[in-house]
């Protein structure tokens, strides 16, 4: 497991965490994990996905896709990235993705 | 015409050159300033004095010595002489912001590289860099320079501006000016060194001396009404000293603006439709700002200071603003720090100045690391120590290169260097590698990198 999940019903939020080096191959089980995790829950209850950085030093483009994918999976603007280390916080602007995916 | 004879003269002739304007420009330092600001209405004459200083004495002490004529540079052991040769003429673009100080600093690279410099001053600046101009035009030529060797637009246009930077005579173009000028320049296909727009982010560590600090700041932020590109934007610091940061500021004449006041000084001194500067703020001390915006700080007021919590449009006044207001951030620890100063970098100033007040080396060194910054200032005033020469060892130059980041091709402080073609004479010197190694070695299919780099390297 790269990732460890948390539902919180009340608020219907996904949270997820992460190991401290999401290279392709951890990107791509966590993308994995995460469609399983979406799909146990049900699509439809998860209306807020937080991704808690804290801890991680390096993304590779995986991570970026995962980031992307469970952004498309919820209404505009109930994704968001929390506790990004600095570097990890310049991949996103240099992508051009941290508005979007509202990285703090 | 120019051109052509200034390349046929030899570094002692280029040198009676540059010294004789060096010291006709250094004594009309005062005259020159008094002209700029009496015509910009920006900024404080005494300053301009010291920025002609600048751009006179201390460029003149670091370019005298310098070869620029022929033979620059021999290395007898890799067989590479270097030549250096002129560019042809360059085409100067003079911002209102530093009129005076530019025309002096373009004049003195040009001729120290025998290029000749057409001046083509801000239009709110013509007759100060004119007469700027005329002075080393003049010395020049009492120096046996070759006729138009400084030539000068006396009424600048855009019209004027675009047929010259398209000019097909015109060799380079250095472009100091705001980011339509430089698009205009590098779209003219014709080679420019640009420069970018700032917005300098300040993080004061914890581990800072603040009255130190904050001196420094000030002594910058204030420094001809913060005209200089490389003036500090922004404090960033952790909520851990904040307080005490705020009333050091405070006791040395800065003034934390309410949020009602913050937002009369944000709606004269940002365009709300573009997010740019005003041109009424720039260059204007505080009391013009204060009688502008309506509002009443103390009296002495050096310093007006604007407590954000966010960057971008809803904060007009995270962007860079030349004139003495300064945007104060607090954050949590001295990471959440350096992520706002990441925003603010990439807000707008990215490529250009960033600015450090810290005791602590590792941290130093890894804010250096993430700040995209052709120069990062450590403990000194960011607006003097990235122009160089006086709080720092940095090239003087009041053209600073900001990277592919800010869409230049060079991070460097542009400066006498910059203007020169360099040619290389390479002679004879065998790699015997290479020139020994077996070539049929490299026909078989069979040979990995790593079998050929063994081989290559293998002692026989």
């Amino acid at each position: 497991m790269t990732t460890t999940f948390s539902f919180d019903q009340a608020t219907e939020t996904l949270s997820a965490a992460f190991q401290a080096r999401m290279d392709t191959v951890n990107s791509a089980a966590a993308l994995e994990e995460f469609a399983r995790e979406t799909g146990r829950i049900g699509p439809a209850a998860v209306s807020r996905i937080v991704f808690d950085l804290t801890g991680v030093e390096y993304i590779a483009s995986g991570f970026l896709r995962l980031c992307l994918s469970a952004a498309k999976s919820v209404p505009n603007g109930r994704f968001s990235i929390v506790n990004t280390d600095p570097a990890v916080k310049k991949v996103f602007k240099i992508a051009g993705l941290d508005v979007l995916l509202q990285v703090s | 015409m120019a051109a052509g004879i200034f390349e046929m003269f030899d570094q002692e002739q280029t040198d009676r050159i540059v010294s004789r304007v060096y010291e006709a420009a250094f004594g009309a330092r005062v005259r020159l300033a008094k002209l700029a600001h009496e015509e910009t209405r920006l900024g404080v004459w005494e300053h301009k004095v010291l920025k002609n200083v600048i751009a006179t004495q201390l460029i003149y002490e670091e370019i005298r010595g310098e070869r620029t004529v022929g033979v620059i540079a021999e290395n007898q052991a890799t067989g590479i002489t270097e030549i250096a040769q002129p560019l042809g003429p360059i085409l100067a673009m003079i911002p209102v912001t530093n009129p005076t100080s530019t025309v002096l600093f373009k004049t003195l690279i040009a001729l120290k590289t025998r290029n000749p410099i057409i001046v083509n001053p801000h239009k709110n600046a013509s007759a100060s860099c004119r007469e700027a101009a005329r002075i080393c035009y003049e010395a020049a030529l009492e120096a046996d320079a070759p006729e138009h060797c400084i030539q000068w637009v006396t009424a600048p246009s855009r019209e004027m501006t675009h047929a010259l930077m398209s000019h097909p005579g015109v060799a380079l173009i250095l472009a100091t000016g705001g980011p339509s000028l430089v698009k205009a320049a590098y779209s003219s296909g014709t080679p420019a060194y640009g420069v970018g727009p700032g917005n300098v982010p300040v993080l004061v560590d914890e581990s800072a001396d603040l009255p130190f600090a904050v001196a420094n700041i000030i002594i910058s932020k204030t420094f001809d009404n913060g005209t200089i590109c490389a003036s500090e934007q922004a404090i960033v610091c952790q909520s851990g000293i904040a307080s005490r940061l705020r009333r050091e500021f405070a006791d040395q004449g800065a003034y934390f603006m309410t949020p009602e006041e913050t937002r009369r000084v944000a709606a004269v001194a940002v365009d709300p439709t573009t997010g740019q500067m005003t041109s009424v703020i720039i260059g204007q001390p505080v009391t013009a700002i204060a009688s502008l915006a309506g509002i009443s700080p103390p009296a002495g007021t050096t310093l007006l200071m604007a407590t954000l919590d966010g960057v971008g449009p809803g904060f007009p006044l995270s962007g860079e603003v030349l004139a003495p207001i300064l945007a104060f951030y607090q954050r949590d620890s001295f990471e959440e720090a350096i992520k706002l100063c990441i925003d603010l970098n990439f807000l707008q100033g990215l490529g250009h100045t960033a600015s450090i007040f810290a005791n602590d080396e590792a941290r130093i060194r890894r804010y250096c690391t993430l700040m995209n910054a052709g120069r990062i200032v450590v403990n000194a005033p960011s607006a003097q120590g990235a122009v160089g020469g006086s709080f720092t060892r940095l090239n003087v130059s009041f053209t600073l290169g900001c990277g592919t980041w800010g869409k230049n091709i060079t991070t460097e402080n542009v400066t006498a260097r910059h203007l020169l073609n360099i040619k290389r004479v390479c002679r004879r010197r065998g790699n015997d590698k290479w020139l020994t190694f077996p070539k049929e070695r490299y026909l078989d299919e069979s040979m990995s990198a790593g079998d050929c780099t063994r081989e290559y390297h293998k002692n026989s």
